[in-house]
C-alpha cells in the first residue's frame, strides 16, 4: 500500500483567440477496488463554473463553457490517493468490455497473434460453449454466455481467474515483444490492428493491441489513462478481468500494474477516456504542453517535474 | 366510400406540393427535393381490428421502454437469462456512454414507430421497431386536412376517427417531460431527408427549431441563444442520431451536434427525445426476444406476432435455417440501413451456401425470417385501380401514458409485385383511416 | 414563445429582403419589355443594367428571359425568389406553414413559367403569390418582432431598389416612415446613425426633385449601412 500525491498540469496555447470553448476533462481520479482518492481538486484558467458528474463508464468527469474569446485554456489538478493492488476486492465486469469498440475491432492479424500465442483459447473458446444446451423454447433461460462465468459465478472462480489472467500475461509478453517504442508513428486515431500492422507506437498503441488480444481470447478487458511514478506525462494501460476483479497490466513495460500507479479513467478504448476533450469556436491551431508528477509520500523520489509533450 | 376522393388525387397532390410536403435525396451528390406522391385511396382499419393493434402496440411499447430502463440501469433480464448479454451488447445501438442515466419520468422511448404488414392470412406482423428518430408522421397528417376538402360526404358520413391531433399529442409528451424551459425542435439542417417534417411537427406543437449552432450548455443547463437574451431549453426532440447528438460524449467530430448536451441531460435539466442509447432495444437480433420481453416485465402474452424469426445463436434454430435457408430472408445484424439482408430465393447456390458457412462459423451475428407475404391495397396509378404491396407504421406516443396514434404511414410499393416500399425507392403514401364503430 | 436566435432574425430579414427583390425587379423588368417593345433601337435593356443584368445579349427576348429566369444570374427573379425560399423553408415554425406556401408557390410558379410559351402572361400567379404572402404575414405571423422584421426587410430592400434605379422615389418618403416606426419593435442591431442621416435626406426638402445623382449614390450607402 502507497499513499501517492499527484500533480497534474495542461496547458492549452491557440493560435488565434476561440470563444465558445466547451470541454469535458477527466483528471479526476476516481475510486475503486484498487484506489482510494483522499483528496483531489481542479482549478482551470481562465477560472470557470465546473461541473462534476460520473459518466457511463464510472469515472469522474468535469464539464464547462467559456463563451469570452480566450488564446489559452489551462487546468491544474492535484490531490492524494491510496493505491493497493494487494488488497484488491472483487469486481463485476460490464460485458461491454467483451465486445470490440472502434479503436479495437480485431482483423486477421490480431486474431492469428491470439491463436498463436494461446492456441484454441485466443479464439474466444473459454471453457463454457456459448450455444450449449441452450433450447429456443426456454427462451435462453440456460444463458451460459461465457462473460457471465468471469463476471462472477462463483464455481471454479480461482482457476479461472488464473487462467485468464495468465493468458492476458502471455498477450502482454507478445505485444511488448513485437512492439518497438516510437513517439510520433502513430496518432490517437490509429487503430490496435494498424498499430499492430506498424508494429511500433506509444503506450495507447501498446494498449490498444492488448485489448483487442485479449478480447479475441474472450477475455474482458478495458483502457486506462492515469499517471505512474516516475513519469512526466500521462500514461495508457490495460486491466483485465481475470474471473474475480480487474487487474491492471502495462503492456509498454510489459508488466503487471503495481501500487504506483494511479487510475484516472477507464474505457472500452482511448476514445472514452480522453484527459481533455473540447469544442470552439474559431479556426486555431491548438498545442498543448503536459506536465505530470506522481509522487509516492513514503520515498524519496523526486518528482519528475518539467513541461514535457504528452507522450500519452 | 371514396371515390370521390380518388378523381381528386392530382388535385390534392398539387396541394401537397403548395405546402412543400417533401423528402430530401441524394443523388450523384447532389442535395435534391421530391415530393412524395400521394394515393387517395386510404387504408381502412376496422374499430375491432384497431382496437386489437392498439392493445398490442402499447403492450409491446411499454415492454421496450422496460427493456431500455432495465438495460441501463440492473439489466435484469440479461442476468436472468431471459436475453443472452451477446444480443444485448454487441448491438451497435447500445451507447455505454448512457449507463446508469434516468432520463426524466422514466421513458426513453416517446415516439415510437412500429412497422407493421398484413398478411395474406389476415394477421398482423410486427417487421421492426423504430425507436430512434421515427419519421413520417406528418404525412398523413397534412394529407388528411386535404382530403377533408375535396369530399364533405364521406367526411361527415363515414365513422373515422380524427388524425389531425397528432401535434397536440406530441406537445403533451414533450412538455410532460420537460424538465423547465422551452420545447425546441433540434435539426440536423436542411439538408436532412425529413427537414419538411422536422419544421412541420416544430410548427406544430409550438416549439422552436433549431440547429446545434443555436444552442449551448452552460453549467449543465441548456440554452437557446436568443438574439436579445439566452432563454433555457426543458426538452429536445432531436431529429439527430444519436452519434451525433453531442461531439464531447459520441463521435467528436460531428459539427452538427450541442458540445456537453449530454452533461445537461445526465444532471436532469434537460429530456432528449427519444433517449439516446434507445438503438440498443430496435437491433435486428433484440427484434427476436421482444415477445420474451413482454412476458418478462408485464406478465402478459404478446398480442401482437413477431414475423417467424430464428436465431442461428440457438442450435436448433440453426438446423432449421441450413435446412432452409432458399426460402427465409437472411440478415447480418452488424449491418444496418437494408444492408447485410439477404433473400435465400435470390442467391445463386453457390453464393447461398457461402453465406451459411457464414452463419455457422458466426451464428451470433445473423438472423432468419421467413419472408411474410403481406396484403396489397388497392392503389391508384396511371388511372386504374392497381394492387400494391403497403406496409403500416404505427406512431406510438408515451408520456403520462402510452396512446397510438389513432391513423399512421401507410407505404405502398411503386412496382407490381415488389416489397420495397421505401420513399427513396419511388414508393409514395397513403393516409391510414380507423373506422370508430 | 418568442425566441428568435441571431440566425434566424438574420433569415428574416433577408426573407423579406428577398421576396420585395423578386416583387419590385419582376415589376421593373415587365414595365422594361414593355417600353421595349416600342424601341426600334437603343436603350431597351434600360436601367435593368443597373440591377446587374449587364449580360451580353443582344437578343431583347432572350435578354428579359435571363432576367427572368436565371439560375446563375444573381439578379434574377429565379434566383432571388429562391433565395426568399431557403430563408422561409427554415423559418416555418416561425411564419407558419400558410406563409411558407406562399413562397413554395411562388418559386413553383417561376418554374412553370419558365416552360410556358407565355411567360410573362403566367408570372401574373407569381405576383399574386407574393402579395398574398405579404398579406398572410399581416395575418398569421404571430410573433411580433418577426412580423416587424420581415417587414423592415420589406422596406429596406424597397428603397434600396428604388435609389438605385431612381424609380419612383416619391415612395421613399412612405418607406422610411414605415421603417422608422418598426425598426425598434424588432430587437434588430441597426445602425442608428445612418439611418438618422438617411431620414434626414429623405425629408430634405429638396428631395427627390432637386436631388443629384451623387446624392443618391450617398442615400444608397447609407441604406447599406443600416443592417
Amino acid at each position: 500500500m502507497r499513499i501517492l500525491t499527484y500533480v497534474f498540469e495542461t496547458a492549452l496555447r491557440f493560435s488565434e483567440p476561440v470563444a465558445d470553448h466547451s470541454f469535458v476533462l477527466r483528471c479526476l481520479p476516481k475510486s475503486t477496488n484498487t484506489q482510494k482518492v483522499m483528496e483531489s481538486q481542479l482549478f482551470t484558467f481562465p477560472r470557470l463554473t465546473l461541473s462534476e458528474q460520473v459518466d457511463g463508464f464510472g469515472n469522474r468527469i468535469v464539464s464547462g463553457y467559456c463563451p469570452q474569446r480566450h488564446k489559452s485554456f489551462d487546468f491544474y489538478a492535484t490531490g492524494q490517493a491510496m493505491v493497493s493492488n494487494e488488497l484488491a476486492g472483487p469486481t463485476p465486469a460490464h460485458p461491454v468490455f467483451l465486445q470490440p469498440s472502434a479503436l479495437t475491432v480485431p482483423d486477421d492479424a490480431l486474431r492469428a497473434l491470439a491463436r498463436e500465442v494461446l492456441g484454441e483459447r485466443g479464439e474466444g473458446k473459454r471453457g463454457a460453449a456459448p450455444a450449449a444446451g441452450v433450447s429456443r423454447e426456454t427462451g435462453g433461460m440456460g444463458n451460459a454466455s461465457g462473460a457471465a462465468d468471469v463476471a462472477g459465478a462463483p464455481t471454479d472462480a480461482g482457476d479461472s481467474a488464473r487462467g485468464a489472467w495468465e493468458d492476458a500475461v502471455a498477450l502482454m509478453a507478445a505485444v511488448h515483444a513485437q512492439f518497438a517504442y516510437e513517439p510520433g508513428a502513430t496518432s490517437t486515431a490509429t487503430t490496435a490492428a494498424a498499430a499492430l500492422a506498424l508494429g511500433r507506437g506509444v503506450c495507447q498503441d501498446y494498449a490498444h493491441v492488448l485489448i483487442a488480444l485479449c478480447r479475441c481470447a474472450g477475455i474482458p478487458a478495458r483502457y486506462v489513462t492515469g499517471l505512474m511514478v516516475g513519469e512526466g506525462a500521462t500514461h495508457a494501460w490495460v486491466e483485465v478481468h481475470d474471473g474475480v476483479r480487474w487487474r491492471g497490466a502495462d503492456p509498454t513495460h510489459d508488466r503487471a500494474v503495481d501500487d504506483r500507479y494511479l487510475l484516472f479513467a477507464t474505457g472500452r478504448d482511448f476514445g472514452d477516456c480522453p484527459i481533455e476533450r473540447g469544442v470552439f469556436r474559431g479556426s486555431a491551431a491548438q498545442t498543448q504542453a503536459v506536465s505530470a508528477s506522481l509522487t509516492d509520500n513514503e520515498s524519496d523520489d523526486a518528482p519528475a517535474l518539467g513541461l514535457v509533450r504528452a507522450l500519452g | 366510400m371514396y371515390s370521390k376522393l380518388v378523381g381528386q388525387t392530382d388535385k390534392i397532390n398539387q396541394q401537397l406540393a403548395r405546402y412543400g410536403v417533401k423528402f430530401g435525396i441524394y443523388k450523384d451528390g447532389r442535395f435534391d427535393e421530391r415530393l412524395f406522391p400521394f394515393d387517395a385511396v386510404p387504408r381502412v382499419i376496422g374499430a375491432e381490428q384497431w382496437a386489437q393493434l392498439e392493445r398490442g402496440l402499447v403492450q409491446r411499447v411499454d415492454a421496450l421502454n422496460a427493456y431500455l430502463r432495465d438495460l441501463h440501469s440492473d439489466a435484469r433480464i440479461i442476468r436472468d437469462g431471459v436475453i443472452p448479454e451477446h444480443f444485448a451488447y454487441a448491438s451497435s445501438g447500445y451507447l455505454p456512454q448512457c449507463e446508469h442515466i434516468m432520463p426524466p419520468k422514466g421513458i426513453y422511448s416517446h415516439i415510437s414507430g412500429i412497422d407493421l404488414v398484413e398478411g395474406e392470412d389476415g394477421e398482423w406482423y410486427v417487421l421492426e421497431d423504430n425507436l430512434r428518430i421515427p419519421s413520417g408522421a406528418s404525412y398523413p397528417l397534412v394529407a388528411r386536412g386535404l382530403c377533408r376538402r375535396c369530399d364533405a360526404d364521406t367526411f361527415r358520413n363515414a365513422p373515422l376517427v380524427d388524425n389531425r391531433d397528432y401535434g397536440a399529442r406530441l406537445r403533451e409528451v414533450v412538455d410532460y417531460v420537460n424538465c423547465g424551459g422551452i420545447n425546441v425542435v433540434l435539426t440536423p439542417g436542411r439538408y436532412n431527408s425529413a427537414y419538411f417534417e422536422h419544421a412541420y411537427l416544430a410548427e406544430q406543437i409550438g416549439a422552436v427549431l433549431a440547429e446545434a449552432g443555436e444552442l449551448f450548455v452552460e453549467d449543465e443547463v441548456l440554452y437557446y441563444r436568443d438574439a436579445t437574451r439566452n432563454t433555457r431549453v426543458g426538452a429536445v426532440y432531436r431529429r439527430l442520431s444519436d452519434e451525433f447528438l453531442d461531439p464531447l460524449c459520441f463521435l467528436p467530430e460531428s459539427l452538427i451536434g450541442v458540445p456537453n448536451l449530454m452533461a445537461a441531460y445526465r444532471a436532469g435539466n434537460v429530456a432528449i427525445l427519444n433517449a439516446p442509447g434507445n438503438g440498443a432495444a430496435d437491433d435486428k437480433g433484440i427484434y427476436y426476444f421482444v415477445p420474451q420481453m413482454i412476458r418478462y416485465y408485464l406478465g402478459e402474452e404478446p398480442i401482437l406476432k413477431n414475423a417467424p424469426t430464428y436465431l442461428p445463436y440457438y442450435p436448433e434454430d440453426l438446423e432449421y435455417v441450413l435446412a432452409n435457408a432458399e426460402r427465409l430472408v437472411i440478415k447480418d445484424v452488424a449491418e444496418a440501413g437494408g444492408y447485410g439482408v439477404v433473400f435465400g430465393s435470390e442467391l445463386a447456390p453457390e453464393a447461398l451456401a457461402e453465406l451459411l458457412d457464414k452463419v455457422r462459423a458466426e451464428p451470433r451475428r445473423f438472423i432468419a425470417q421467413e419472408v411474410v407475404d403481406f396484403k396489397c391495397l388497392d392503389t391508384w396509378i396511371g388511372g386504374e385501380m392497381v394492387p400494391r404491396k403497403a406496409d403500416l407504421r404505427a406512431f406510438v406516443l408515451s408520456g403520462r401514458k402510452t396512446t397510438v396514434w389513432p391513423s399512421g404511414l401507410t407505404r405502398y410499393a411503386r412496382e407490381a409485385g415488389s416489397c420495397v416500399v421505401n420513399s427513396s425507392q419511388g414508393g409514395g403514401f397513403k393516409d391510414t383511416w380507423v373506422l370508430s364503430r | 414563445m418568442g425566441s428568435l436566435s441571431l440566425e434566424r432574425v438574420g433569415r428574416l430579414l433577408w426573407l423579406g429582403r428577398y421576396v420585395e427583390r423578386s416583387y419590385t425587379t419582376l415589376q421593373f423588368i415587365l414595365a422594361t419589355y414593355d417600353a421595349a417593345l416600342d424601341s426600334v433601337e437603343g436603350n431597351w435593356k434600360g436601367q435593368l443594367e443597373e440591377l446587374g443584368f449587364d449580360q451580353e445579349n443582344d437578343d431583347p427576348i432572350a435578354f428579359f428571359r435571363e432576367c427572368l429566369f436565371s439560375r446563375e444570374l444573381t439578379a434574377s427573379i429565379y434566383y432571388s425568389m429562391s433565395a426568399a425560399y431557403d430563408n422561409a423553408v427554415v423559418l416555418r415554425d416561425v411564419i407558419g406553414s400558410e406563409s411558407v406556401a406562399y413562397v413554395q408557390m411562388a418559386l413553383n410558379d417561376i418554374e412553370r413559367a419558365e416552360h410556358s410559351d407565355a411567360p410573362l402572361l403566367d408570372l401574373q400567379t407569381v405576383i399574386d403569390c407574393i402579395l398574398a404572402f405579404k398579406g398572410s404575414c399581416d395575418d398569421y405571423v404571430v410573433n411580433d418582432a418577426a412580423r416587424n422584421i420581415i417587414k423592415c426587410g420589406f422596406s429596406i430592400e424597397r428603397m434600396d431598389l428604388y435609389t438605385r434605379l431612381s424609380y419612383q422615389l416619391g415612395d421613399l418618403r412612405r418607406e422610411t416612415q414605415k421603417l422608422a416606426s418598426r425598426i425598434d419593435r424588432t430587437g434588430l442591431p441597426y445602425d442608428r446613425a445612418a439611418f438618422k442621416e438617411l431620414i434626414d435626406a429623405v425629408f430634405s426638402p429638396r428631395f427627390p426633385e432637386k436631388t443629384t445623382y451623387e446624392e443618391l449614390g450617398v442615400m444608397l450607402e447609407l441604406i447599406a449601412r443600416v443592417f
